[in-house]
């Protein structure tokens, strides 16, 4: 089927005027994650099978037939599992058309397989770089024409990125395939890519581009509706550049952005966009099941059951997407639903029920069996009365009858669910415990593990029939009687992300949940903002009466206070506190007397807040804050009334809201004089003014006697002297 | 302003057209004024027919719409003389309104109600093109819980289906699309068949989108049942046999042009060419042998009662 293809891929790299090299992929047979496990731990990612195939043979076909002509599988978790499996498919003898295993234990991530690979010095062109788990049918003609031309005229352009247009809900922030929503900034000229973040902030609802970003391009278009298709065509110079920066790991965190952010290079990288063809990478559960839905409804042809055929059986697409490999017997009274895949030789009895599933080869399926959106592997066998929906059931598991699975569940291999026992919902069970070194690292924890494990898969492989039945009432307690598995106890982190990634479709109340929480955080984000609504969308508030006027001078003051803090603790600069309580001041409609009042308020409220054990203590508390904000409060207290307004605001606070003040206030107010924060003529008018009022208001003017008196007296020796 | 959007396509179905026709009109009789020394009777008669045929200039009348200009001309013949021009202008647009809702939406209610109860669990329902009344008794059956599968299907060169089935799967229906070249793989697995209908003719020919005789009848030797679903007001007196004797043109390049297929456009200089006729039909007849039922306002008919209806409706109209 890649006859025409190949040739007229052929036919571009003919009309380039370089020396003809061979079109060589590098497909990367580890993902570096842990979002497959337990799986994983016992069998590589790229073998489990997708709609009854191994994964990489859907990549192998595509890469064929879109005329590479050699790759290089670089295998690492399990790798001996990949080479054997190589070696017994046809792969290694197709004309025109090599796999050369390249093999290494220790690398932990895409970046260290590069550097291997580099050190192989196997290169020797332009190449496609794909992880073993992408299934597409795209034809690369055109996007290795555009990478070409784009080489010749510059030659920093060293990768260009495939992408395709998918939608994402809105609600959960993520696409089809359990991925999380990607933000591009793309040159709509040139295809360059300026922007990548796929792991944006939503808790802030705010994006932060570098403003030469904008600055030096004169058109940008943002996009988040594209998907990353992880197929990558890369110059040589990748290559080295992974070696150079060897703290490169993550192909996208690190690479892709180090070069968008890092500019002294001043390498490139280009998008292509596909519109009609298929291109997905399986990244996590939910990826999976979207995949093999695609595959089912033949959005991948020709990589399609009944076209691709693996192994020596045939299998047959019937009316409404059903297909059926040979040698299947089904009672007559069970109901295979649309779009569903039944594997080789496997029997299915009486009133059974299979909807939206896959079920692999040599499976045993009982009777008055329910089935729905299920992806059952090779050699499982079900008894009668289950329910299984939306899992995954790995190959040789055994469930008893009346036995049933939530949504979500994973059974992994050789697992035996027990007699009428309900598997919770996205519950992992695995016949392996889950190793326990958890590192914070999710890609390094996986290298970590995978040679733990190795050495005691090797053990259970060959004693796993005799511990069995040795241990057969230990694990037995999670998975009912006669049930042989452990329940993997969740991770915290894990735990919200598990109905993202799981097979099962998304319920209703989670995505209500998620909108929920959108709303809340959207809250949250006017609530602790610097534009509340309440100043702005009551102008009626006003002249309606003064309370509300009350309300939006205390919202004010609680809006200065809370900046503040948060200046204190994040070790903001002055200006930039000045600069944010200014934006305030706008937003309130208020004048600088009302920001120095609450900014006051705010110091000293913070000073008492502080632990203090006697007053003198609490005294240089204040001094310390007054000393370190002195700017800030200054820049506001250019005019008497100002000052006049902070010490209105401490004789308050020093009767009301904190009264440990009242004994210090004549220490405090000297001290601010002697700082220049507050002048002379503010403290004698305040006094003036204070002539008049009740006899309980001047308490404080009484206790600041003696340093009025002082101050008036204070003149006339500076005229003496 | 109405006949432009028909030129162009953007209103098209027969009750969308209908209704924005009716609705031009209420607004040309609010804006009438009689002009001094005449009768509104003649002048505003006069009136409608020279806004008429401005918009059979733009697009051929329908049946449905023929039918809608009659009843409002008898209605304005029928004014008495005695009324003041205010009062009788109101009175025609309270007539027009009542027409609409009588004839067009409260007709497809009872179509709904009826048509539902042909629906059972387990049905696989094909649909051609894209009539609105299928569609609300699509949309009906799924909100009574009903279980069934929809398969719609599409022709060239308008691709209405394409609306319907965006809509039908919008609603969460389970969907299969394919165009009419398939429609004999199709109509296997097919339970009923609903049509919509521009026109029922008084023989119970069933007139409608160019391609529904060719689902009627591939559904007719599959033995599948053809509903056709048509409200009574697009009945019409009319005898025909054929689809060729009274039908619709549209426009030529249409057909020979498809968009965004550059290596199919062979047609490209077809205009040049004498001996190259290029047929562009809109309509076509479907005989009553192929068509089991009809849903209407009055009731689920068989075809050859359709005459019936047509003299019960004409009686009506009389009456009103």
């Amino acid at each position: 089927m890649g006859a025409p293809k190949k040739s007229s891929a052929r036919v571009s790299e003919d009309h380039d005027e370089l020396v003809r090299v061979p079109l060589q992929a590098i497909l990367i047979a580890d993902s570096f994650t842990t979002k497959f496990r337990p799986i994983t731990l016992e069998r590589p990612k790229v073998l489990l099978p997708l709609v009854n195939a191994p994964m990489i043979n859907y990549t192998l076909t595509w890469l064929e037939s879109a005329g590479v002509e050699e790759v290089f599988v670089f295998c690492c978790a399990h790798s001996k599992q990949v080479i054997n499996y190589l070696e017994k498919s046809e792969w290694f003898n197709q004309p025109n058309f090599t796999v050369t295993t390249i093999e290494s234990q220790n690398s932990v991530s895409a970046g260290d397989a590069l550097r291997v690979i580099y050190e192989r010095n196997v290169i020797h062109g332009d190449f496609v770089l794909v992880s073993g788990d992408t299934v597409s049918n795209m034809s690369l003609t055109q996007a290795l024409l555009e990478h070409k031309e784009r080489k010749k005229k510059d030659s920093n352009a060293v990768m260009t990125m495939v992408i395709k247009r998918s939608k994402t809900n809105p609600a959960i922030h993520q696409s089809r395939l359990g991925t999380d929503e990607i933000f591009m900034a793309i040159d709509p000229d040139t295809k360059q890519l300026l922007y990548y973040e796929d792991k944006a902030d939503y808790s802030k609802g705010t994006l932060h581009l570098e403003n030469s970003l904008l600055a030096d391009n004169p058109s940008l278009s943002l996009h988040h509706d594209k998907q990353d298709c992880y197929i990558d065509i890369c110059s040589p110079e990748v290559l080295s550049l992974f070696t150079d920066n060897f703290d490169y790991q993550h192909l996208r965190r690190h690479f892709v952005k180090g070069l968008l952010v890092d500019d002294i290079m001043g390498y490139k990288i280009f998008v292509h966009e596909i519109c009609s063809d298929y291109a997905a990478r399986i990244d996590n559960f939910r990826s999976y099941d979207t995949v093999s839905k695609d595959i089912i409804h033949r959005w991948t042809y020709p990589l399609v059951p009944d076209v691709m055929n693996f192994g020596n059986t045939t299998t047959k697409l019937e009316r409404q997407g059903i297909y059926r490999a040979s040698e299947i017997s089904q009672s007559q009274s069970a109901v295979v639903g649309p779009f569903s895949v039944i594997g080789f030789g496997t029997k299915i009895g009486n009133n059974t029920k299979i909807l939206n599933s896959v079920v692999g080869e040599g499976c045993k399926i009982g009777s008055n069996v329910h089935i729905e959106g299920c992806y059952i592997w090779d050699n499982v066998t079900i008894e009668d009365g289950c329910k299984l929906r939306y899992g995954i059931v790995c190959d040789g598991v055994t469930m008893k009858s009346g036995s049933a699975l939530e949504p979500g569940v994973v059974l992994s291999f050789k697992v035996v669910v027990g007699k009428e026992f309900v598997v919770p919902t996205y519950s992992q069970v695995s016949l392996l415990q889950q190793p326990i070194e958890e590192d914070s690292d999710e890609e390094l924890e996986y290298a970590d593990s995978t040679s733990a494990i190795t050495s005691t898969l090797d053990k259970s492989d060959g004693e796993s029939d005799s511990e069995l039945s040795d241990t057969h009432f230990n694990p037995a307690s999670e998975l009912g009687f006669g049930g042989v598995g452990y329940i993997w106890p969740k991770c915290e982190g894990g735990h919200e992300e598990e109905w993202r990634h799981s097979v099962a479709p998304i319920t209703e109340d989670k995505i209500l949940e998620a909108v929920k929480a959108l709303e809340d955080e959207l809250e949250l984000i006017l609530d602790g903002n610097t534009l509340p609504p309440s100043g702005e969308l009551k102008p009626n508030s006003i002249d309606s009466d003064e309370d509300d006027n009350d309300d939006l001078r205390d919202d004010f003051d609680k809006e200065v206070e809370e900046t503040f803090l948060r200046a204190v603790h994040e070790n903001i600069q002055e200006n930039h506190l000045t600069l944010e309580v200014n934006s305030l001041k706008l937003s309130y409609n208020k004048i600088a007397a009302d920001c120095a009042g609450a900014l006051f308020y705010a110091m000293m409220k913070y000073a008492v807040d502080m632990p203090h054990s006697s007053a003198e203590r609490l005294t240089q508390n204040v001094q310390a804050v007054l000393a370190k904000w002195k700017k800030v409060l200054t820049s506001y207290l250019n005019d008497m009334d100002e000052q006049i307004e902070v010490i209105l605001k401490f004789e308050e606070m020093c009767l009301e809201s904190a009264k440990e003040y009242a004994p210090l206030f004549a220490q405090i107010l000297h001290y601010m004089y002697n700082e220049d924060i507050i002048e002379e003529d503010a403290i004698l008018s305040w006094e003036d003014e204070k002539k008049e009022a009740d006899e309980s208001d001047k308490v404080f003017v009484k206790q600041a006697q003696t340093f009025i008196q002082w101050l008036k007296e204070a003149p006339e020796e500076d005229e003496e002297e | 302003m109405v006949g432009l959007q028909y030129l162009s396509g953007d209103i098209s179905g027969g009750n969308a057209r209908c209704i924005a026709m009716l609705q031009a009109f209420q607004d040309a009789i609010r804006d009438y004024t009689v002009p001094s020394e005449k009768t509104l009777v003649r002048d505003l008669t006069a009136k409608i027919s020279s806004y008429v045929s401005f918009l059979i200039e733009c697009r051929p009348l329908s049946i449905s719409m023929g039918n809608a200009i009659r009843f409002l001309k008898s209605q304005i013949a029928k004014l008495p003389l005695t009324l003041s021009e205010s009062e009788s202008k109101s009175s025609l647009q309270s007539d027009i309104e009542n027409f609409i809702y009588e004839k067009i939406i409260l007709a497809d209610k009872a179509i709904v109600e009826h048509a539902v109860t042909k629906i059972r669990d387990g049905d696989v329902l094909l649909t051609y093109g894209s009539s609105s009344a299928v569609e609300m008794i699509l949309l009906h059956a799924y909100e009574l819980g009903k279980q069934f599968r929809v398969v719609v299907v599409d022709s060239r060169p308008r691709l209405r289906g394409k609306l319907l089935l965006r809509r039908l799967v919008e609603k969460g229906l389970s969907c299969t699309y394919t165009h009419i070249n398939a429609v004999s793989y199709i109509m296997q697995e097919v339970t009923r068949v609903f049509l919509g209908a521009s026109s029922v003719l008084s023989n119970g020919t069933v007139y409608s989108g160019v391609g529904t005789a060719c689902v009627a009848m591939v559904a007719h030797s599959f033995h599948v049942p053809v509903i056709v679903c048509c409200e009574a007001f697009k009945f019409h007196e009319r005898v025909q046999l054929d689809s060729i004797c009274s039908n619709e043109l549209g426009d030529p390049d249409a057909i020979s042009k498809v968009s965004g297929r550059e290596d199919v456009n062979d047609l490209d200089a077809w205009a040049n060419t004498e001996n190259l006729q290029l047929l562009n039909l809109i309509y076509d007849a479907t005989p009553s042998d192929y068509v089991s039922m009809i849903v209407t306002d009055y009731g689920m008919i068989p075809p050859t009662s359709v005459p019936v209806v047509v003299r019960k409706y004409s009686r009506e109209q009389v009456w009103i």
